[in-house]
């Protein structure tokens, strides 16, 4: 782009076509500036995924990202917080790296709402940020109305989900930490989609091989909102050898949807909670994980087009509302588990894609993989690879997939290298966007 | 489902705290006993005549070509090609990975110390001479070398008491026995081993009879070291 001057295009297309019709998808006002000026809401792993990508694909582009905190906790990896095998400092990042190496002008503010037509996103403290392409990544936001009685403030206080890593994972770890001999900690693990499906089954395996050695009557209760989970045959098969899972003193219950596992109601201040069979269950730590839906900047924003996630044309994760304007990570509606490493490929697909429109090409077609690494233990791993392939209809919303799931091993050294490719993954991942 | 009644008994202060396992991300001192000479030429003796067509099928059952490729050569700049090693360097790395020696810390070795735990010494042999019969593709070779890299190359700096790579590493960085081939590997897991030897994270080499020769090595120096042997061509 940055060879390509205005009037050098006035040559070429006349002076018409440039002034009026926004060519090659770009504003008037690009050209003016001799490079597009891309914007990005959301500085987790989709933004920042897409940050460093669009700067390795195009280095004259302008890129700047609206992000509200200073710096980023991962969530992949913080259940190992709870059994004292991870820090959250060790997965908090910053934002030093994205602004010197890939030249993003990272803005600490609040994005508030998207003027379409005029292409500008309002911030709080910054005004009005005009751009050509816009990239929106929220990520998602809790939805507690499931749950009567749970609430956004319970969460911050004595009720902490930790579905986002930070000052709630580390209340979390106290107050299982604290829990009596023989205390009882329930998971409440919601129905899909959220973030990350095999999480709330490794919190609880983490969680039991801590138990183990620290408090060994203690019992964890998963309520599941589910009748069946992604890696349950990892987990049950882990839980039978070390908790003694589906025998009488097991470690581990859970109780799935249809024998009556979703909780409806919960009573803070006795710490009980309700199912839908109208049983009362107390517990000393309640670790209810919320449902979830499209971030509310996205909803207030119209993105979701009034549903709970949010619609896109598959082959460049544009927007549904204006075709400026792109949509990634977990807030979207596709076929795809909401997981870091969709987001961060999502990221990449977009980032090629506009690079791509601004060139005046033809984007290519997305082809989606998703590395899911899970652990039962620091000696016991899992993985699934799925692909997703564009396929250019409008069948599973654009894409097909194939799913490859690790089989059940007996072999330990087997499991043990799961686990340290699933440790090594989180490492090199925090590793591709921040550093 | 039993309804779980819970007393809420006091609890008197009991809050455990976990001290976290450091080790398991940071880096833990080895405590294995480094190489002496004279234990690596007893080892060498001893090493298994090793079968290459164990060692492919060991390749591709073992989870090594997910990093090292589909015929040893690396499809990512993060993991080492090992095509056209010498079967002495692949065995005593596969050692070292095994007794713990090797490991640079911070996750960065603990994939192949685990990989190699249920390894027994011919399965290192049959790797070795599986990975030995492959070939790296000749690189595309560099336009102009730094005449001062080609110094250090060919005659070392004895001002700095670097002993010429060729000397051990080959005229065409082709390896010799338990010193590896060099000419094509990876430039980024190259700057990461020079590293790892010059920070003294890595400390498998015998007699330090690699990491002393880093200690005085610029950065600048490592990347042009780093470009040279990748874009070096094993047989001319």
């Amino acid at each position: 782009m940055s060879q390509i001057t205005r009037r050098d295009l006035i040559k070429i297309f006349g002076a018409s076509a440039v002034a009026t019709s926004g060519l090659l998808g770009a504003s008037k006002e690009a050209y003016a500036k001799s490079s597009a000026h891309i914007v990005i809401v959301g500085g987790g792993i989709g933004g920042a995924s897409f940050a460093k990508y669009m700067r390795l694909a195009n280095a004259d582009v302008k890129i700047t990202m609206i992000e509200p905190h200073p710096q980023y906790t991962f969530c992949p990896g913080s259940n190992e917080i709870l059994s004292g095998h991870e820090t959250l400092e060790n997965l908090t990042v910053n934002y030093n790296t994205l602004k010197s190496r890939f030249n993003v002008d990272v803005i600490q503010d609040v994005a508030t709402e998207i003027n379409y037509e005029g292409h500008q996103v309002n911030t709080l403290h910054n005004g009005k940020i005009s751009y050509d392409k816009l990239v929106v990544s929220p990520g998602p936001d809790f939805d507690f109305h499931f749950v009567d009685g749970y609430s956004a403030e319970l969460a911050e206080g004595d009720f902490p989900h930790a579905w986002k890593a930070g000052p709630q994972t580390a209340k979390l770890k106290q107050q299982i930490d604290s829990m009596p001999q023989g205390g009882v900690l329930l998971i409440s693990s919601p129905r899909m989609p959220y973030r990350c499906p095999p999480a709330p089954y490794e919190r609880a395996s983490f969680v039991a091989n801590m138990l183990k050695e620290t408090n060994p009557t203690a019992k964890i209760l998963i309520l599941d909102s589910k009748d069946n989970y992604v890696f349950q045959n990892h987990f049950e098969h882990y839980w039978k050898q070390n908790h003694q899972f589906g025998q009488e003193g097991s470690r581990i219950e859970w109780i799935p949807a249809k024998k009556g596992g979703v909780v409806t109601k919960l009573d803070a201040t006795n710490k009980i909670v309700t199912t839908t069979s109208g049983e009362q269950i107390k517990a000393d730590v309640i670790n209810i994980i919320p449902e979830e839906k499209a971030g509310r900047f996205a909803i207030e924003n119209g993105l979701a087009l009034g549903s709970n996630w949010v619609p896109y044309e598959p082959k460049t994760f544009a927007s549904k509302v204006h075709p400026d304007v792109y949509v990634i990570g977990d807030m979207v509606d596709a076929p795809m588990p909401k997981t870091g490493y969709v987001a961060s490929n999502q990221a990449k697909v977009v980032a090629a894609a506009i690079n791509d429109l601004l060139a005046g090409r033809e984007p290519g077609t997305p082809f989606i993989t998703n590395n899911c690494v899970a652990m039962a233990a620091e000696d016991y791993g899992m993985t699934i690879t799925a692909t997703f392939r564009y396929t250019g209809g409008i069948k599973d919303k654009g894409f097909s997939t194939q799913v490859r799931t690790s089989a059940i091993t007996d072999n330990p050294y087997t499991n043990r290298i799961r686990a340290e490719v699933a440790k090594n993954w989180q490492r090199t991942f925090r590793k591709d966007m921040f550093s | 489902m039993n309804k779980i009644a819970l007393l809420g008994a006091l609890t008197l202060g009991a809050t455990l705290s976990l001290s976290a396992t450091a080790s398991e991300h940071g880096h833990a001192a080895a405590k294995v006993e480094p190489w002496t000479l004279q234990h690596w030429d007893e080892t060498a003796a001893a090493m298994p005549k090793g079968d290459a067509m164990r060692g492919s099928e060991l390749h591709k059952n073992s989870m090594c070509m997910t990093c090292h490729g589909e015929n040893g050569v690396a499809p990512s700049r993060n993991a080492p090609s090992l095509a056209g090693n010498t079967p002495e360097f692949i065995y005593k790395t596969l050692l070292d990975y095994r007794s713990g020696l090797r490991n640079e810390g911070d996750g960065k070795s603990s994939v192949m110390i685990a990989a190699t735990q249920p390894m027994s010494n011919q399965h290192m042999a049959d790797l070795a001479a599986f990975y030995a019969q492959q070939v790296i593709p000749a690189p595309a070779a560099m336009a102009s070398v730094d005449p001062q890299i080609d110094r250090l190359v060919r005659k070392g700096d004895a001002s700095r008491m670097i002993t010429p790579c060729a000397s051990c590493h080959g005229a065409h960085g082709e390896g010799n026995e338990v010193t590896p081939a060099l000419a094509g590997q990876t430039a980024h897991y190259f700057v990461r081993t020079m590293h790892a030897y010059k920070n003294g994270h890595r400390n498998n080499d015998i007699n330090e009879g690699m990491s002393q020769f880093t200690h005085d090595l610029t950065d600048a120096e490592i990347d042009a070291l780093a470009q040279y042997y990748a874009s070096l061509n094993r047989k001319p």
